[in-house]
């Protein structure tokens, strides 16, 4: 097991093709030694692309996880690599976000007006010309406390 | 020299020849051997190995899959003769039962495997996740917790107990064996399939 911490402070800003990307979703994700890699959206972003989430915010959408599906994850503390990795939601994940909510959204997971986010993204992703990267610039508090890492995605997918 | 000294090689060789001849007689064809758990039950060898094949368990090498599909060997009690005495084989040999896995699920689940007659297999941003599966019916969330180590039994921090069981079609998913539970006296198997919802039940605390 890591004995990386979460931050205390993710934060995160969304560009497409260098500008700004307001109202822009994050996908983290939290490698797991054991079962399932945990998994989810925070945002969305101000009109500058920024967004701050705390570690608190974190482990809370992994233990809201947790108590989701008991048996597919095992807790942060018991396996979690220490790394930590955020794309943006490019069309195709906001697709799947979609889908997501289909399935998932009575179950309170979501926080009220999650597809009103959904459907603001995909109207700023319209209007981006296509072939555009979207980027993320990270940091976090205190800088050493994991591993991070920003993933590319375009917005055509 | 006393008979019974001279004749003792020959009765030898008879007996050898007749359990000999006996073993050619009840030596099944291919496919129809059976071999016995400890419930009873009974399967054919070929029967077993086509599920263990279709759970990914290989006798000849037991080395498991990972949950992620990597080469870490989880447990190594894949062989067709532990097998034998496993809950896998209890279940897989039960007759009728074979087919049911058990979920031990929070309420939100059971209502989304419910409205869609199957059990999902993504998580909350839409990818697809691994499902796990246990082979043993409980009757109550403590007895899961403790034999899964979910829920309030979590080693790594209580979460919420599981509220509903699912049973499941186990038939034509493509699986893996999770081994047995750190801790616990469960056994695990996970897939990426969504299988068809045979019953839910609210379980008792």
């Amino acid at each position: 097991m890591s004995t990386a911490a979460l931050p205390t402070t993710l934060s995160l800003v969304a560009r497409a093709d260098g500008r700004p990307l307001p109202g822009a979703l994050f996908e983290v994700e939290l490698p797991m030694d054991r079962k399932n890699n945990y998994r989810f959206t925070v945002g969305p972003a101000d009109d500058a692309g920024g967004l701050h989430v705390s570690g608190t915010e974190l482990r809370g959408s992994t233990v809201r996880i947790n108590d989701l599906f008991p048996m597919d994850y095992v807790g942060l503390d018991a396996g979690w690599t220490g790394d930590l990795t955020v794309r943006a939601v490019d069309r195709k994940a906001l697709e799947r976000l979609r889908r997501a909510h289909e399935t998932w959204g009575a179950t309170g997971y979501y926080p009220d007006g999650f597809t009103d986010h959904l459907d603001a993204l995909e109207r700023a992703l319209s209007t981006l010309p296509g072939g555009v990267t979207l980027t993320v610039v990270v940091a976090i508090e205190p800088p050493e406390s994991c591993q991070v890492r920003a993933v590319s995605s375009h917005q055509d997918n | 020299m006393p008979a019974a000294v001279w004749t003792a090689p020959l009765r030898l060789v008879l007996a050898v020849a007749v359990l000999g001849a006996l073993a050619l007689v009840s030596t099944p064809a291919a496919g129809a051997a059976s071999i016995h758990d400890r419930s009873g039950a009974f399967t054919s060898v070929v029967q077993l190995r086509t599920r263990c094949q279709a759970a990914r368990i290989d006798d000849g090498a037991p080395t498991l899959a990972r949950p992620d599909g990597g080469a870490r060997v989880y447990d190594r009690s894949a062989n067709v003769s532990q097998l034998r005495t496993s809950p896998f084989v209890r279940v897989l040999a039960t007759e009728g039962g074979g087919d049911a896995f058990y979920r031990y699920v929070s309420d939100g689940e059971a209502q989304a495997a419910q409205n869609g007659g199957s059990i999902p297999n993504t998580d909350v941003a839409g990818n697809l996740r691994s499902v796990f599966y246990s082979t043993d019916r409980y009757e109550s969330a403590s007895e899961a917790e403790s034999a899964l180590q979910i829920g309030a039994e979590n080693p790594a921090g209580a979460t919420a107990s599981p509220t509903w069981r699912l049973a499941a079609s186990g038939a034509g998913a493509d699986w893996s064996y999770g081994g047995n539970v750190d801790g616990g006296s469960g056994v695990e198997l996970l897939t990426e399939n969504a299988l068809r919802l045979l019953g839910a039940e609210r379980l008792g605390p």
